[in-house]
């Protein structure tokens, strides 16, 4: 089981808001077989959830951590989503 | 007692109807009745969220025109919907306290908001505006399930099923607009909003009559009262007397006849020529997305005006290239090859955007200060990635460049310079785009009327903006009440300048278009025909009255009549002429 686990900061002032946490849901229902949990504050989030996402109340500065485990390697979807956390502009959604 | 009430007339057509109040605090603190069991309750809750989603779904038709941030906040709303995280925790509350849907509901959502509230962030207010939103329709939903069960119950309430309402809410979300309630949705009142809110955008997709930002609406109007919406002109009529509503009445059955007679009359769509076999080219405007149904419906010859500053609305950005590409792209893609004109940011300083705040300065003279072109020039950060998006896009269809504001012929070359260097860079790059893309100039200032021989040279097209060419020769701020019946677009000063400019075009072989109001109004069709003028750009819904009237004209028979006109001492004199002219 191999599990992995990346830092990210949130770029975006607006935080972690609806439309990056439904693009990350989006890309973590890509990943079959393995959990992609999103971890700020003492508090975690399913990477498929937008609602727990936005719950996460990430905002702009707030370091991420990202915990991926499963029998399938899902290192794209991954990095998919540390890019989407990344990105600073809050237009370029696509 | 009749009254009326001026609001920002945003999505144009004229609906008589009873009004529906929808406020979240009425929606939250009504009586839900008794608990049925948890399991039909879970049902009842499933069965609402279900409701929600496919009636986001069902607005797909629609979603092709919406820009892709109006696209995204659909979509997110849906996901968040689709999501087990949204439901499970209401259907534990169900269980745990044997309450119904709604109580389980609105407890939730309290502990939802709470958690949010606690985070001391500005921008953690607007996830909560979407979430209780969204837990404002599943209610509304709920609501309208019970509704439903109380009329089967007794069938002599069943009639309001079908009623058409108008819907009166404080700030209005576009997904509210979609939302399936007992009755059919005919028209919009709000607080606020304005031309370029996104509900606006979805409004006009939907061909839904539209009056935003008036003051109040939510504590002046009371449910059921019955209203007259003018979506054109902003007017808003409650409790109207028997005369204003035949008035209405009238206007609103011309309105339909004309809707119809288009779709029924092919002669009607696509080109036109007058009598005496002049082609004219009817354009439409294009406020934003919304109006692009009626424009393909129509088969206009493209689209003469297309403003792009509902780009930069609503958000405290600037939109990206990538943004500007997309929106563009979408757009000559969904006009099948018909030439799209595209006029760069005409923005000056107002409330609606703040994404330009820190690039237009404060001033009490917008209309006279930095703006548009002016302001594009100075900040070249601003003014290149609409300018390399707009070269890129032109590689799916025909496209051009309008550029607004320009008073001086030096202004055209440092812009024409300007898109050229932004040319070089994507060869450099290596991006896709397209080589020759026509540039064409506003006239809209009258000292770019009275250069318009230098214009005409060096620009490929000429295109008169009537609204703002009136407004700086007469010095009429057309939103001052005070000055409106100085407003006349028949002044002999106004014409002269537009007869110079066709003659002008005429001379250098540049086509010149006419796209202010002036176009769309059917009391100027045979003038600015006679005056020489052959490409029109209006408002979709007035291009079947022109038309008909552009058909009917014999250009060559009215000529001298419009010089004469032109030639006029005084509006009192030029409008007399005009009169005649119509009545012949």
């Amino acid at each position: 089981m191999a599990v992995v686990v990346r830092n990210v900061v949130v770029s975006d002032p607006r935080g972690l808001h609806m439309r990056p946490s439904s693009a990350i849901a989006e890309a973590a229902r890509g990943a079959e077989g393995s959990t992609i949990t999103l971890h700020y504050m003492g508090r975690s989030a399913s990477a498929t959830s937008v609602l727990s996402l936005m719950m996460l109340a990430a905002t702009q500065g707030a370091e991420i951590e990202i915990t991926a485990e499963g029998e399938r390697p899902c290192q794209p979807t991954v990095e998919r989503i540390c890019q989407i956390l990344r990105t600073t502009q809050v237009g370029s959604h696509e | 007692m009749s009254a009326t009430a001026r609001g920002s007339g945003v999505s144009s057509g004229i609906v008589i109807a009873r009004v529906r109040l929808e406020s979240a605090l009425a929606a939250r603190t009504a009586n839900f009745g008794t608990a049925l069991t948890p399991g039909e309750e879970r049902d009842r809750l499933d069965q609402a969220i279900r409701q929600v989603v496919a009636s986001f779904e069902a607005a797909d038709q629609h979603a092709r025109e919406w820009p892709l941030e109006v696209r995204a906040i659909v979509d997110g709303h849906r996901h968040i919907l689709e999501d087990e995280a949204f439901a499970e925790p209401i259907r534990s509350l169900i269980e745990s306290r044997q309450c119904t849907a709604e109580e389980a509901l609105l407890t939730h959502e309290e502990e939802v908001l709470d958690a949010l509230e606690r985070i001391d962030d500005p921008y953690l207010a607007a996830r909560r505006d979407d979430l209780e939103s969204l837990f404002g329709k599943v209610l509304t939903m709920l609501s309208t399930q019970r509704e439903a069960g109380a009329e089967e119950a007794s069938p002599t309430r069943g009639a309001s099923e079908e009623a058409a309402y108008v819907l009166v809410c404080a700030d209005p979300a576009p997904t509210d607009l979609l939302l399936p309630r007992s009755g059919t949705l005919t028209g919009l009142i709000s607080e606020r909003g304005g031309q370029l809110s996104h509900t606006t955008i979805v409004a006009r997709s939907l061909g839904l009559p539209y009056v935003a930002g008036l003051a109040d609406a939510t504590h002046t109007l009371r449910s059921d009262q019955l209203v007259i919406v003018d979506g054109g002109a902003g007017v808003v009529i409650t409790d109207p007397d028997p005369r204003t509503l035949v008035v209405y009445r009238e206007r609103q059955q011309l309105e339909q006849r004309r809707k119809r007679s288009l779709q029924s009359a092919p002669a009607l769509a696509g080109p036109v020529a007058t009598r005496d076999r002049i082609g004219v080219e009817i354009m439409s405007n294009v406020r934003g997305p919304g109006d692009l149904t009626a424009s393909r419906r129509l088969q206009v010859d493209g689209v003469g005006l297309y403003r792009t500053e509902f780009l930069y609305a609503n958000r405290d950005d600037l939109p990206s290239e990538e943004e500007h590409y997309n929106s563009y792209r979408l757009l000559v893609q969904g006009m099948g090859g018909s030439t799209v004109t595209i006029r760069t940011l005409d923005a000056c300083a107002g409330p609606q955007l703040r994404s330009l705040a820190k690039h237009l300065p404060r001033t009490n003279q917008p209309a006279l200060g930095l703006r548009a072109i002016r302001l594009c020039l100075q900040h070249p950060e601003l003014f290149a990635p609409q300018i390399r998006a707009l070269l890129r896009a032109a590689c799916h269809g025909p496209l051009r460049i309008l550029l607004p504001m320009i008073a001086t012929p030096a202004e055209l070359r440092a812009a024409l310079a300007f898109i050229d260097d932004c040319r070089e860079a994507l060869d450099r790059e290596g991006t896709a785009h397209e080589e020759n893309v026509p540039v064409g100039v506003m006239i809209e200032v009258p000292a770019a009327a009275m250069c318009a021989r230098t214009l005409a040279r060096e620009a490929a097209f000429l295109s008169i903006g009537t609204n703002d060419l009136i407004q700086y020769t007469l010095a009429i701020d057309r939103d001052d009440d005070a000055v409106q019946s100085l407003y006349e677009p028949a002044h002999p000063a106004v014409l002269r300048l537009i007869r110079d400019t066709l003659a002008a075009g005429a001379a250098a072989g540049t086509p010149v278009a006419l796209c202010g109001e002036m176009a769309g109004d059917p009391r100027f069709t045979r003038l600015l025909l006679g005056l020489g003028l052959t490409h029109f750009s209006m408002s979709p819904t007035a291009i079947p009255e022109v038309k008909c009237i552009v058909a009917e004209t014999n250009v060559t028979q009215v000529r001298a009549q419009a010089l004469a006109i032109a030639e006029c001492d005084c509006p009192e004199e030029s409008q007399h002429l005009l009169a005649v002219l119509n009545a012949d």
